[in-house]
C-alpha cells in the first residue's frame, strides 16, 4: 500500500464556539477570527509537517482546494505546491485538486500543474474535482452549471498537455483562439490524473473510463467499499480490470501506545474536525443542481458532515482508524480487504491537533504501520478478482 | 430553503423547482443590480401588486418600486405570499380591472 500524508491545513486556532453559533466554518464564518501572525506560523508549521513526511518515508503529500473556510487555508494551492516542490524531494506531490467549474480560465490549471511537474521532474499527481456545494457560494459560480463546466475544463485541460498547439477552442463555456501553454508537462502523456469524490455515480463511472484513480472522501469504509465496488464494475463494463492503485481511500489515522491513549489525545481534536469544520447546512454543502437529484438523496444520507459525531462512532464506522500500533495494523488491513484500495491519504494531523502530536503520530504511523503495509495488496476477493 | 420536507413524495419535484431556481438565479442572486438606475425609463400606465407577507421579496420592494416607476400604483394584498394572482385570484383581478378600467376614463 502506498501513503500519502494528505494535509488539510485548518486553521486551527479558530474560535471553535463562535465557529458553533455561526452554524460552519465556511462562508459565512467572518474573517476577522483570522489572524495573519498565527495564520503565518501554521503555513510554514504545516508545510514542515509535509517536508517531515518526505523523510519518514510517506509515498506522497497532498494538498486540495477550498475557499473562504477556517477548515482549509489553502485557496490557491498551487503556491504551497510551489513552495514544496523543491523542498519534498523524494515523495510525489498531489493537489487533490483544484476544482475547476470554478475557474474562468481552465488554461490557467494546465500551466499551474505543467509548471509544478517540470518542477518535480515528474512527481505530480494532477487532481481535479467540482469543489464543495459551498465553493458555489464562496464564489458566486452557479451549481446548475457545475458538471457542464467540469467536464469541459478537464477536456480543455487534457487537450492542452497533448495535443500541440496552438489550437483554437470552441467550447460551451470557454473559448480560445490559442491554446498553446508552456512549458508542457514533465511526464508523458501527462501527470497521473486523480479524482476524489464524494460518491457521485456518474463521476465514478467517468473515473473508470477514463483509468484515473478515484479517491473517496471521508466516508464510512462500508461506503467506500461499496463505491470502490462501483468503480470496479465500471471498469470491467469499459473492458478492463483496475489497479488496487486506482482505488485511494481518504482517512485519518491517529496512533499512540495504546487504544485508550490514542482515543483520549485524538478525540477533542478529531470531533473539532468533524463537528465543526466539517459542519454546514445542508444547502450549503448540496446546493441546488451541484449533482443529480439521485445522488443528492444518497450523498445526503451517506455524509457523516452536518451530523453530530463522536470519535468512537467515527472509528467503529471506519471513517477513522484510531488505537495502538496492532489495533491500527489490524483495522487498515481488514479494511484494505474489505475495500480494494492500495492507496492510503491520510491525514495524519487533523482539526485542532497541535504540532508536536502531530509529529508524534506521523512518526508512529512511519515506524509502527508503513513498513507492515509496503508490500501488501489487498486480499481475498479483491485480488481475485484483480488476478 | 427547506430542508425537511413534510411530504416525502413531492421531494423530487421540490428539487426540480430549486434547481430550475438557481438555473436562473444563481449569479446574481435573483435581481438584476442595475434596475434601479432604468425603472424611470418606464413611460406606461403602472400597476404594482404585491403580498403583504412575500418572504421572498418583502413589500418594502413594492414601495421602492413605486417610488421609482413615475405615475405608478402600489396595491398591497394582506395575507398574500409572493404569488398573488395565484393566491388571491380574485382580488388581483379586481385591483387590476379596476386599474384598467381607471385607465379608459382617464383617457
Amino acid at each position: 500500500m502506498k501513503f500519502f500524508n494528505f494535509h488539510h491545513m485548518p486553521y486551527r486556532h479558530a474560535d471553535l464556539d463562535a465557529i458553533e453559533k455561526n452554524g460552519s466554518a465556511w462562508v459565512t464564518y467572518s474573517n476577522r477570527h483570522y489572524d495573519p501572525h498565527k495564520g503565518a506560523e501554521l503555513y510554514h508549521e504545516y508545510l514542515d509537517q509535509m517536508e517531515f513526511a518526505d523523510t519518514l518515508g510517506f509515498d506522497g503529500v497532498c494538498l486540495n482546494e477550498h475557499h473562504q473556510t477556517a477548515y482549509g487555508m489553502m485557496p490557491i494551492p498551487g503556491v504551497l505546491a510551489g513552495a514544496l516542490a523543491r523542498s519534498v524531494k523524494r515523495a510525489k506531490l498531489a493537489i487533490l485538486g483544484r476544482a475547476l467549474p470554478l475557474l474562468n480560465n481552465p488554461l490557467m490549471v494546465a500551466e499551474e500543474y505543467a509548471m509544478l511537474d517540470n518542477l518535480t521532474r515528474g512527481r505530480f499527481i494532477a487532481g481535479f474535482v467540482r469543489g464543495i456545494g459551498a465553493e458555489y457560494h464562496a464564489m458566486g459560480i452557479n451549481p446548475v452549471v457545475s458538471q457542464e463546466r467540469y467536464a469541459e475544463a478537464h477536456d480543455l485541460i487534457v487537450r492542452a498537455w497533448t495535443e500541440p498547439g496552438p489550437f483554437a477552442y470552441e467550447g460551451r463555456h470557454y473559448h480560445f483562439n490559442y491554446v498553446n501553454p508552456w512549458p508542457r508537462p514533465y511526464q508523458t502523456p501527462h501527470p497521473p490524473i486523480w479524482i476524489p469524490s464524494q460518491g457521485s455515480s456518474s463521476t465514478i463511472k467517468w473515473a473508470a473510463q477514463k483509468r484515473y484513480t478515484y479517491a473517496q472522501t471521508l466516508s464510512p469504509i462500508a461506503v467506500v467499499a461499496r463505491f470502490f465496488q462501483m468503480y470496479r464494475d465500471e471498469a470491467e463494463k469499459a473492458g478492463y480490470t483496475p489497479s488496487p492503485d486506482q482505488l485511494a481511500w481518504s482517512n485519518t489515522i491517529y496512533v499512540a501506545e495504546t487504544d485508550e491513549q490514542a482515543m483520549r489525545e485524538a478525540k477533542p481534536h478529531l470531533e473539532a474536525l468533524v463537528n465543526r469544520f466539517l459542519k454546514m447546512p445542508v444547502e450549503m454543502l448540496l446546493p441546488p443542481g451541484y449533482t443529480n437529484i439521485e445522488s443528492m438523496k444518497r450523498v445526503r444520507a451517506a455524509k457523516v458532515t452536518g451530523k453530530i459525531s463522536s470519535i468512537e462512532e467515527l472509528n467503529t464506522t471506519g471513517v477513522v482508524i484510531v488505537g495502538s500500533p496492532n489495533t491500527v495494523r489490524e483495522k487498515l488491513a481488514e479494511y484494505q480487504d474489505l475495500a480494494g484500495f492500495n492507496t492510503s491519504l491520510t491525514k495524519t494531523q487533523f482539526g485542532t491537533l497541535p504540532n508536536d502530536m502531530t509529529r508524534a503520530n506521523m512518526t508512529a504511523i512511519a515506524e509502527e504501520i508503513l513498513p507492515h503495509f509496503r508490500d501488501r495488496l489487498p486480499q481475498g476477493k479483491q485480488q481475485a478478482a484483480a488476478e | 430553503m427547506i430542508a425537511r420536507l413534510l411530504r416525502p413524495e413531492l421531494e423530487d419535484a421540490n428539487m426540480k423547482n430549486r434547481i430550475a431556481t438557481a438555473k436562473l438565479a444563481w449569479q446574481p442572486r435573483t435581481y438584476d443590480p442595475h434596475l434601479r438606475k432604468w425603472l424611470h425609463r418606464i413611460d406606461v400606465p403602472t400597476l404594482i401588486i404585491w403580498g403583504a407577507n412575500d418572504r421572498v421579496f418583502p413589500m418594502e420592494y413594492a414601495y421602492a418600486y413605486q417610488q421609482l416607476i413615475p405615475g405608478s400604483k402600489a396595491v398591497i394584498i394582506p395575507e398574500c405570499g409572493h404569488i398573488p394572482q395565484a393566491e388571491k385570484p380574485a382580488v388581483f383581478v379586481s385591483e387590476l380591472t379596476d386599474f384598467i378600467a381607471g385607465m379608459r376614463i382617464a383617457a
